[in-house]
C-alpha cells in the first residue's frame, strides 16, 4: 500500500490508481476467488498480501452500515474461496506455525463475503524434497477439485 | 536493540507508537547501556536488505511496530520478514521479540480472524534459534541444552506481545527524557504533562464517523 492509497483509505474515493480500480471491479464481478502461492516465512507472499490490502477498501470489501454503525460484508458475489499452497515443511510444522496465509484468506477475507460462501484448500507439503510421483498426484488432485469449483 | 516500524504514512498512529517506543527505551536508559544501543528503522517500499541484515545480526532484541491489516502483517512487513529472516543459525542471538501493533477491530473479530502475526512471531520465530527442523521440539531442546550448560536462562526468551487497544497519544518522548535526566541529576524536575492525550495528536484524525476504527 502506497502512502497515497493509505491516505485515501477512508476518503470518498479510496481506489487511487486505475489498475487497482480495475482489480477491484474484477473481484466484484467474480464468483470464485482462487489463490495459488508458495508459503514464504509462514504466511502468504508479500505481493499477495499487498494485493489484498490495495483493493480491500471501504465500499469494495466491506460497507459501513449507517443505521447500525457496523461493518457489513461487501463481497456477497463471491460463491467460493479456494487456495492452492505449497509448504516447505510437513503437516506438523504447518499446524504449529498456524498457517497464516490460509487464515488470512479463509478467515479475514471470508468474513467479508456472504454467509453461504464455501471454501476449499489444497496444500503440498515438503515442497523442496517431495518426489515427482507426489507432485503429479498433487497436480491431479487440483485438477479433480477444480472441476467442482 | 532494533526497532522496526512499518506504516506508509509518516503522520500515523503507528508513527506515534514508534515515538513512544523509542522514547520509552531512551527514558529507560537503553541508549546508554554499553553495546545495547537503540537503532530504529522505518521500512520504506524499497528496503535495503543488506543494512537490515547487519542490524539483525547486531541486535539482541527486536521490536516490531506495525498496524495489523486483515489479521496479518502489512505487505511491507511481510516482505521484510521474508527477506531478512532466512533460516540461519545467526538469528539465535535474538533473545526477545516484542510486537507493538494496533487493531482496527474488536478482540472477538481478531480471534475469528486467527491472529496471524502473533502465531508467526510466537511460534514461527522460535525455530530461528534452534537447529532442529521441527520447530517446537527444537526450541524445547535448545532451552534444555541451554539450561544444562549455563544454569537457568538469564531471561525468558518467549516473545512479549502488547495490544494497543485504545487511542492514547502520549506526550512527546523528549519531555519524558528531560524529566528522567533531571531527576537523575537531582535538579528541579519539570512538571509532568497533565493528560496522556495531547490536544493536537501527531496522527491525522478521520473526518468520517469511524466506528470500525477504535
Amino acid at each position: 500500500m502506497t502512502p497515497a492509497e493509505r491516505a485515501a483509505h477512508h476518503e470518498a474515493q479510496p481506489l487511487v490508481t486505475e489498475l487497482v480500480a480495475e482489480h477491484a471491479a474484477a473481484v466484484q464481478r467474480a464468483e470464485v476467488l482462487a489463490f495459488l502461492y508458495p508459503t514464504t516465512a509462514g504466511v502468504l507472499p508479500a505481493v499477495v498480501k499487498g494485493w489484498l490490502e490495495r483493493w480491500m477498501v471501504p465500499g469494495v470489501a466491506f460497507v459501513f452500515d449507517e443505521r447500525t454503525n457496523r461493518v457489513r460484508p461487501g463481497l456477497r458475489n463471491i460463491r467460493r474461496i479456494v487456495g492452492v499452497a505449497t509448504y516447505p515443511g510437513g503437516r506438523a510444522s504447518r499446524w504449529i506455525g498456524g498457517d497464516g496465509g490460509r487464515r488470512i484468506i479463509l478467515r479475514a477475507l471470508r468474513l467479508n463475503t456472504g454467509l453461504r460462501t464455501s471454501t476449499d484448500w489444497l496444500g503440498l507439503h515438503h515442497r523442496d524434497t517431495v518426489g515427482d510421483a507426489e507432485r503429479d498426484a498433487f497436480l491431479n488432485s487440483i485438477d479433480a477439485a477444480a472441476a467442482s469449483w | 536493540m532494533l526497532v522496526v516500524a512499518c506504516h506508509p504514512l509518516t503522520e500515523s498512529f503507528t508513527a506515534a507508537a514508534l515515538e513512544q517506543v523509542v522514547g520509552g527505551l531512551v527514558a529507560g536508559g537503553h541508549e546508554h547501556r554499553p553495546g545495547a544501543g537503540v537503532v530504529w528503522r522505518r521500512l520504506s517500499r524499497t528496503p535495503d536488505p543488506g543494512r537490515h541484515e547487519d542490524d539483525l545480526a547486531w541486535c539482541d532484541t527486536l521490536v516490531l511496530v506495525y498496524p495489523t491489516w486483515w489479521s496479518g502483517p502489512s505487505g511491507l512487513l511481510t516482505d521484510w520478514i521474508a527477506r531478512c529472516w532466512p533460516r540461519e543459525a545467526r538469528r539465535r542471538h535474538i533473545r526477545r521479540i516484542v510486537a507493538v501493533t494496533s487493531h482496527g477491530s474488536p478482540r472477538y473479530v481478531n480471534v475469528a480472524e486467527g491472529e496471524v502475526v502473533k502465531l508467526q512471531l510466537a511460534v514461527g520465530a522460535r525455530p530461528l534459534r534452534s537447529t532442529s527442523p521441527v520447530p517446537l521440539a527444537g526450541a524445547v531442546r535448545h532451552r534444555q541444552l541451554h539450561r544444562r550448560r549455563t544454569g537457568p536462562l538469564p531471561e525468558r526468551p518467549a516473545p512479549l506481545l502488547h495490544h494497543l487497544t485504545a487511542w492514547s497519544a502520549a506526550p512527546r518522548f523528549a519531555e519524558r527524557r528531560d524529566q528522567t535526566q533531571a531527576s537523575r541529576a537531582g535538579g528541579p524536575v519539570p512538571p509532568a504533562p497533565s493528560s496522556r492525550l495531547v490536544a493536537e495528536p501527531p496522527f491525522r484524525r478521520l473526518e468520517r464517523p469511524n466506528a470500525w476504527v477504535r
